[in-house]
């Protein structure tokens, strides 16, 4: 629970006493933070490098005086020291860190950027106790989508580090194909800052919290369609026509037949012409029972049922064709008499070559 | 007279500058951002919003914020 809560209405109050107090306490302990960091062990200068250079020369000092034949292999040795010697002299100066002590902030800096945050946000929030300092935005709202508002939690303990802030929406309305993605810059509460990375570091680094906390809010703000984790055009995700839920534009389908939009679950790939559908424009074929598109399926012409080309014979399915060959097999009815006329028996069997008919 | 000047466009400047007697905070940002809009930052003296009119003084500290500033 927030050891202290200042929420301002519109028009954003001045603080009390008390909160002046709290401020001040969260000032005291941001500003040790600082002072500790400035304190850090300053880098040393090259001086092994630089003894190693003033030994070698020394031996080759003695191998000239005395003539040996070694004299190229310890110049040579040299040139490879004094290399060594630049490039650790060149480090050195990088590790130097002189700008940062010009801006070294005070707790008197800090506290006075503490109450302008009170000017600026709707809510700021104080947890001495876990180190942390948080504002809250006004509601945020892009190109008609509503984010709701966002808290800037900045945790002191880690104000020069690479992850000192996180973004957590308070009423989150995340985008339908990643809840983690609660504002097209924001994933897992973290910010991806683009244009505002330099300023937002060099604001940390030199104790400038009003600033930080402004250069946030602006970026929360802004939309980027160039470089969104989810584009808002997207953010209400397509709906599939068969199941009804949402995924990304990325991850959907649309039926080849009618055009509806498909979740990858849904879309039915035609087993014949590789087509997406739609379950209202697929079947299954009766026979094998894979998936084809309505080009690639018709029905048996005797008994209707949807079949794939590789099921018919003739346009007839392979239930039908067995009814029918058993059809052709059964003997047929011969009648034995009938008024006032003899009628050859109708042969079962065709009379074949070389047999002579036998009136019955 | 020195005033500080930060300016978080960009890289970011914060540095104390030399300005003229009777700067205005118009003048400043003519001055510093020339080819900028004014409603397109927030500015701020001493951390507080201003008049774009109004004079600086000794030991002011001026901010350039922009508004719009794009994520990734």
């Amino acid at each position: 629970m927030a050891e202290f809560r200042l929420s301002q209405s519109l028009g954003r109050r001045r603080t009390t006493k008390s909160t002046d107090r709290t401020l001040l306490r969260a000032a005291l302990k941001i500003g040790e933070v600082y002072e500790r960091e400035s304190m850090k062990v300053c880098p040393e200068p090259p001086e092994p490098s630089w003894r190693e250079v003033h030994r070698v020369h020394r031996l080759w000092c003695q191998a000239n005086k005395r003539r040996w034949n070694c004299e190229r292999i310890l110049v040579r040795g040299l040139r490879m020291r004094l290399d060594e010697l630049r490039k650790a002299i060149d480090k050195f100066a990088s590790n130097l860190v002189a700008d940062s002590r010009d801006f070294l902030p005070t707790s008197k800096t800090i506290h006075a950027d503490l109450v302008a945050l009170c000017s600026e946000f709707a809510e700021i929030q104080v947890e001495l106790r876990e180190g942390h300092l948080s504002v809250i935005t006004d509601p945020i709202s892009l190109e008609g989508v509503k984010l709701g508002p966002f808290e800037i939690r900045l945790y002191w303990s880690r104000l020069l580090s690479g992850h000192a802030y996180d973004v957590h929406a308070l009423e989150p309305n995340p985008a339908a194909a990643n809840d983690s993605v609660s504002h097209p810059h924001v994933q897992d509460d973290s910010l991806c800052e683009g244009e505002g990375k330099v300023a937002i570091r060099a604001a940390l680094q030199q104790g400038r919290l009003l600033d930080f906390f402004l250069l946030v809010r602006q970026i929360l703000e802004t939309y980027n369609p160039r470089s969104a984790y989810v584009q808002l055009s997207d953010w209400l995700g397509v709906t599939c026509s068969d199941c009804g839920t949402s995924s990304s534009e990325d991850e959907s389908f649309g039926c080849g037949r009618c055009g509806c939009d498909l979740c990858g679950d849904c879309s039915r790939s035609c087993s014949s012409c590789g087509q997406a559908s739609c379950s209202s424009c697929s079947s299954a074929c009766t026979g094998c029972d894979a998936d084809y598109c309505s080009s690639c399926i018709s029905a048996c012409r005797d008994c209707g049922e949807d079949y794939c080309t590789g099921c018919l014979t003739d346009r007839k399915c392979s239930s039908c064709l067995e009814s029918e060959d058993d059809e052709d097999e059964k003997p047929q009815h011969v009648p034995e008499e009938t008024t006032g006329e003899t009628i050859a028996a109708t042969a079962v069997h065709a009379l074949r070559l070389g047999e002579a008919g036998i009136p019955a | 007279m020195k005033i500080l000047f930060i300016n978080n466009d960009g890289g970011g400047f914060a540095d104390h500058i030399d300005v003229a007697e009777g700067t205005t905070v118009q003048a400043l940002f003519e001055q510093r951002l020339k080819s900028a809009r004014p409603e397109d930052y927030l500015i701020r003296v001493n951390r507080q919003p201003v008049s774009p009119d109004q004079v600086l003084a000794e030991g002011d500290r001026v901010s350039f914020t922009p508004t719009k500033i794009e994520g990734a």
